[in-house]
């Protein structure tokens, strides 16, 4: 763990600047992050209901002792990729030919139906990545968290944030290479 | 900083808004938090907010929801609220500790008594418009922490709570064997409110009583589990009726 994200943590409160938030706030402010966040770590659909209400079981009981040594949707992650590790099914190498096709041309002209098609294709994409890569690429590239967030989230320092992501690009981008050079060769 | 290629930044953006969740899942959800929390816990308002400066005491923390509990009984008339923060402890779960938390102090909180003026979060189905468009995070502008909430005058507020208490009420009948029960509960709410922000729920809870009874009609089982095939409520419906 780097010296910057020691100092944070070591960091008194800084209670002047904070506001009170009520759990009816934060539940309001953060649903739709939780939901995707836990979705995207790779908790199914069909776990994504009790994980969701889990998370924020957990907030509604630990909310008093939250200190403000973070932000909130930080703080709140922390709870999030605990609770998907016990939700989302035991890894396995799943080879990307299991995944959807990418986006069809039929299949954009339906924008629902290329979203839907575009979602599949980026969880199955998330599948072949590690846990660190992943968790780096689901905050910082698809929810656009600033770097540094992304490194007091997960606990590790700047460098290696930029690293994790760089790395999980570069897998991300092979294996839909791989899938369009299949795609291309199954119908010529 | 290297950027995405093309075609993984078309992935990533053609994605965009598919994994919000979407109007029933915020119902559902809410429904569940309700349930397991009382509503109490969906209440905003002078008492039910935290600060960092003062750090609630155990004795606060514990104190606080049953003083907005009560504050709502009284101001709405409706006994359930207080009821279920007593009869439904949360269950029991693994413990998942939170990031970045000391252990509370143990200072004197202030305990505020509840505002007379409560806001209660509208329920998502009003609250979040069906069209809201989905942007990106970064695209979303800044939310301060409230927005989004809506004030529901008090005269509205039991509708949802009446109906969260149907619903709760029809489940713990359908754990204590007794669908009938939950059966008379959903159609006595039904008969006195239109529409409501749980429809789903109660339509689900509605499909597995009958079928715990042998009742349902497979036209209207296959029907729920069509249109809701992706809700988790679909799976319920199937495990109870499709054995």
């Amino acid at each position: 763990m780097g010296l910057s994200i020691m100092s944070n943590w070591l960091r008194p409160a800084t209670p002047a600047a904070t506001a009170p938030v009520s759990f009816a706030q934060i539940y309001e402010e953060h649903l739709d992050f939780v939901w995707r966040v836990a979705r995207r770590l790779g908790v199914p659909e069909s776990a994504l209901d009790d994980a969701v209400q889990d998370v924020f079981l957990v907030v509604h009981d630990r909310l008093a002792s939250f200190e403000h040594r973070s932000s909130m949707r930080t703080w709140i992650y922390g709870i999030v990729r605990r609770v998907a590790r016990d939700h989302r099914p035991s890894k396995r190498e799943r080879p990307l030919d299991e995944a959807p096709e990418a986006p069809s041309e039929t299949a954009s002209a339906h924008e629902g139906l290329e979203r839907a098609e575009a979602k599949r294709l980026l969880h199955a994409l998330l599948d072949t990545l590690d846990d660190d890569k992943r968790e780096v690429f689901v905050l910082a590239e698809l929810e656009e968290m600033p770097m540094p967030d992304v490194a007091q989230a997960i606990g590790i320092n700047v460098n290696t944030a930029h690293a994790r992501l760089r790395a999980a690009r570069h897998h991300l981008e092979d294996a839909l290479a791989r899938l369009h050079a299949r795609q291309t060769w199954r119908s010529p | 900083m290297t950027h995405p290629t093309p075609d993984l930044r078309a992935v990533i953006d053609a994605s965009r808004g598919g994994d919000d969740p979407d109007r029933d899942d915020r119902a559902r959800v809410r429904s569940a938090l309700i349930t397991k929390l009382g509503a109490a816990a969906f209440v905003t308002g002078a008492a039910a907010t935290t600060t960092s400066t003062a750090v609630a005491s155990t004795v606060a923390a514990s104190v606080t929801p049953y003083l907005v509990a009560l504050a709502l009984t009284s101001a709405l008339g409706v006994g359930a609220v207080a009821t279920w923060r007593t009869r439904t402890p949360p269950p029991a779960r693994a413990p998942i500790a939170a990031p970045h938390t000391t252990p509370a102090r143990v200072e004197p909180a202030p305990v505020n008594a509840p505002s007379p003026a409560v806001t209660v979060i509208a329920a998502p189905a009003s609250a979040t418009p069906v069209d809201e468009p989905r942007t990106t995070p970064r695209a979303r502008p800044a939310r301060p922490v409230g927005e989004g909430i809506e004030s529901v005058p008090l005269e509205e507020a039991p509708d949802l709570v009446a109906e969260t208490a149907a619903l709760r009420e029809a489940h713990v009948a359908m754990e204590a064997g007794d669908p009938e029960r939950a059966l008379r509960v959903l159609a006595g709410y039904s008969s006195a409110h239109r529409g409501g922000a749980l429809r789903v729920e109660r339509e689900a809870a509605k499909l597995i009583a009958q079928c715990q009874l042998g009742r349902a009609r497979e036209l209207e089982v296959s029907s729920f589990l069509t249109h809701h095939a992706s809700s988790p409520l679909a799976a319920r419906v199937g495990r109870a009726c499709l054995r």
